[in-house]
């Protein structure tokens, strides 16, 4: 698939761009969100967690200070920020690692630390400042394999 | 009287304390971690958890030297079981549990949110006064209304950044590190004007959530636009900001849940220009108000035990086999 790249213009249709993301994600998928800070990474989560299926009342907040909040949608969602954390010893401390090889989908705020020791990632996605207003930002979809050909069809729309 | 031993252990700080009768703190020692994290910029957990192990038990001598007592004064032994840190929670339940078993004393899980609102009882309040609590944090932004049994219910909460972690952020984007609290109070007490009016977000909604992490963008554009404003003057307004929203929310809710109490409890209670706005609207207002000193605000564990009396004399007590839960498990009330 190689790179998409998409402008959103607020909040919500960054939000609606990880709905539609949810609908194609699938058990064991883990997906790296960089981007700087207020760039929108939890922002897209939320949107990821509906399109799960994740019921509408659950709140998904930043988890950079609890670093992993689970939810329950078709699949779990395990909603992970690493923030907080400059250095990692040993990934396995922090479970991460079985999280990611479980039954669920792994999205990773601030995952620069443990980027090396991932698994072969699917799908990574940059979030972008584009100063020209406050609420624009540029969201990239970078994938090597051709799994998402079908997702960028779905976000052109 | 009754003295419960409390341990906490849930993120950042090992703690123990002893309380007698549920409000005479008879010693109260917290281990902060805070050294590491400086050197590391934020928590690692693998090293907390590690800490929390080579804290406690000196913590816990610590704590009976302060006291004057010995294991056999104590009466039952009370430990924040949820929600936090997995690892780090199971340092301290361990150590609980073990002391439980060995000298028989009965178990007590504990609630932390529910620990950070009893700190209100620690400075004035008495058990079982329907109020609004606001417990503030680096985790938590949480409105709670307190009923008689002591039973809580959550009824408004942050919608993505907890307030205490606003204060971070903010601080690590205008440069001056971790943690951000403190740092941004001292630079606002010492800035008297700032010409920069942040969004106050969620003010005007009908509910009684919040949401913070429009401040970032906000302060993060105001620097990229604005090279004048130093940054004190937007530390100082973020502040403004998130002080201003915290105060008015957490009154909204008492005055439509018809009450005259409130409690502002959790770390960024300990927000000098916060603690000054809430008493100066509730004095005008005819409100009271209890806001516990600063190292009864912060994680400590006099709170734990403490609320530990109040289940331990109405037999709320636990089995040994009691677990550690990462989420706080309450469900938001809608209004
Ligand atoms: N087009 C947009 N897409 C996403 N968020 C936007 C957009 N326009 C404005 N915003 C606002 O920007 C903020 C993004 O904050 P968010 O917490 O999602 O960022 P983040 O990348 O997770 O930051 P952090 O690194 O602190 O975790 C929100 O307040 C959101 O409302
Ligand atoms: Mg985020």
């Amino acid at each position: 698939m190689g790179y998409y790249s998409i402008k959103t213009n607020s909040a919500g249709e960054t939000r609606r761009l990880g709905a539609i993301l949810g609908g194609f994600l699938l058990p064991g998928d883990c997906i790296p969100l960089l981007g700087e800070m207020g760039s929108g990474k939890t922002c897209f989560v939320q949107g990821v967690a509906e399109g799960l299926g994740v019921s509408n009342d659950t709140i998904i907040c930043s988890p950079s200070f609890t670093l992993i909040n689970q939810y329950s949608g078709r699949i779990p969602l395990y909603h992970i920020d690493l923030f907080r954390l400059n250095s990692c010893r040993d990934l396995e401390d922090l479970e991460i690692i079985d999280l990611i090889h479980g039954d669920g989908v792994t999205m990773i705020e601030w995952p620069q630390i443990v980027l090396p020791g991932l698994p072969e990632i699917i799908l990574r996605i940059e979030f972008n400042w584009d100063m020209t207003s406050e609420t624009t930002r540029i969201i990239s979809f970078i994938s090597d394999t051709d799994r998402f050909d079908a997702l960028v069809g779905a976000l052109h729309d | 009287m009754i003295n419960i031993l409390g341990i906490e252990s849930s993120c950042d700080d090992s703690s123990v304390a002893i309380v007698g009768d549920g409000v005479n703190i008879l010693g109260n020692v917290v281990a902060n971690q805070e050294a590491y994290h400086k050197k590391y910029g934020g928590i690692v957990p693998e090293i907390a958890a590690r800490k929390h192990m080579e804290h406690m038990l000196p913590v816990l001598d610590h704590c009976f030297n302060e006291s004057g007592l010995t294991i056999d004064d104590i009466d039952a032994i009370a430990v924040t079981h949820r929600p936090g840190l997995v690892g780090s929670l199971i340092v301290g339940l361990t150590v609980a549990k073990t002391l439980a078993y060995i000298h028989q004393k009965p178990l007590i899980g504990i609630h932390h949110i529910e620990a950070h609102a009893y700190a209100a009882c620690l400075a004035g309040l008495k058990y079982g006064t329907p109020h609004v609590a606001l417990v503030a944090s680096g985790g938590h932004t949480s409105l709670l209304r307190m009923s008689e049994e002591g039973r809580m219910a959550l009824i408004g909460q942050t919608l993505d950044d907890a307030a205490g972690e606003a204060f971070d952020k903010v601080s690590k984007l205008l440069g001056f590190g971790y943690p951000g609290g403190p740092v941004i109070d001292r630079m606002a007490a010492e800035c008297n004007h700032t010409g920069i009016e942040f969004p106050r977000p969620m003010l005007s909604s009908p509910d009684f959530n919040f949401s913070f992490s429009g401040l970032k963008t906000a302060v993060m554009y105001h620097r990229k636009k604005h090279s004048e404003s130093s940054s004190e003057q937007i530390a100082t307004a973020f502040q403004e900001a998130v002080v201003d929203v915290l105060v008015s929310k957490s009154l909204q809710a008492t005055q439509k849940l018809g009450l005259n109490t409130l409690s502002v409890v959790g770390g960024v209670a300990a927000n000098s220009a916060l603690r000054r706005k809430f008493k100066e609207i509730c004095d005008k207002r005819g409100l009271s108000l209890f806001i516990p000193p600063s190292r009864l605000c912060t994680d400590n564990a006099a709170m734990v035990a403490g609320l530990g009396y109040q289940k331990y004399i109405r037999n709320l007590l636990d089995p040994l086999t009691l677990g550690v839960c990462s989420h706080s498990g309450m469900i938001l009330q809608k209004m």
